[in-house]
């Protein structure tokens, strides 16, 4: 019995490093009111821009940028490397690589996929909404 | 995703499910009591590190389950996952000197932390021996090939 209260904390223990985990993970793909695309990065003429914030040791990088111009051919796509460019990741609260942004040509943030398993199980639903609401 | 010194990305399902039944045979074994379980995964997460094809385990999941299901959503670089099995297999086989030394309460205490941290990894996907590797190869500029 003893063994088995051992191995329930421990499964708790794990329980409530996945929440943690988790909340870090929701925080990161949090759209704030009032995100907007730095100057720089914004096209008013681009009905929808996708701003791919990758790094040097970022191993998903390159095949979300694949599945991106595979899912939204259209659009236009904007590259930022951390590493190069810490000042635009610092200003667009990047945590995790790949960061996708998408925004609207007046540079508002719509969606935000912050790392890997984001942009896995929500990059097919943000093109979708985006492109049956393109402001 | 590219290859790189012979290195090729792996499916990263193969190594959580060996993680999950690495957690549960350890759990199962402490309930029970069953000792074996300690020199027998640190032989076979040892195994596994050398090359998935010498993983039991992993070797199940790419023989008999992978086939079943659809292609992974993304691959993986092998390294972490086989730096995490190394850290792993090192704590069991430090856990079956404890034993043999007549110390099964630091061979359990030993066991179990390659337990949860299984279990977290296999439950969550957060692998905290890849993490470590990560931070390494980070620091040493270490190319990915996936």
């Amino acid at each position: 019995m003893g063994r088995l209260i051992v191995v329930v904390v421990l499964l708790g223990f794990v329980g409530v490093s996945w929440t943690l985990h988790r909340r870090r993970l929701l925080a990161a793909q949090r759209v704030a009111a009032g995100d907007r695309l730095p100057a720089e990065l914004r096209e008013p003429s681009a009905p929808r821009t996708w701003v791919l914030v990758t790094a040097p040791m970022c191993a998903s990088c390159g095949p979300a940028e694949d599945r991106l111009r595979e899912l939204d051919p259209g659009a236009r796509l904007v590259r930022v490397d951390a590493s190069q460019r810490p000042d635009l990741a610092r200003a667009l609260r990047v945590r995790a690589a790949p960061t996708l942004l998408l925004a609207g040509p007046d540079g508002h943030i719509r969606h935000r996929l912050a790392g890997p398993e984001a942009v896995d199980a929500e990059l097919s639903a943000a093109v979708r909404a985006s492109a049956h609401n393109p402001r | 995703v590219s290859e790189r010194r012979g290195l090729r990305p792996i499916d990263p399902r193969g190594p959580r499910f060996n993680q999950a039944v690495l957690a549960s045979a350890l759990f199962l074994g402490f309930v029970f009591d069953q000792r074996w379980v300690m020199p027998t995964w640190a032989l076979v997460l040892a195994l596994g590190a050398f090359g998935p094809r010498y993983g039991l385990f992993l070797r199940l999941y790419a023989d008999v389950i992978r086939p079943r299901l659809g292609p992974p959503p993304h691959v993986e670089d092998p390294r972490p996952p086989r730096f995490a099995a190394t850290v792993g297999a090192a704590f069991l086989v430090a856990a079956t000197l404890a034993l043999v030394a007549g110390a099964p309460g630091t061979a359990w205490a030993l066991a179990l932390v390659v337990a949860a941290l299984a279990a977290l990894a296999a439950v969550t996907g957060l692998c905290l021996g890849c993490e470590v590797w990560l931070l390494i190869a980070r620091m040493r500029r270490v190319e990915l090939v996936a």
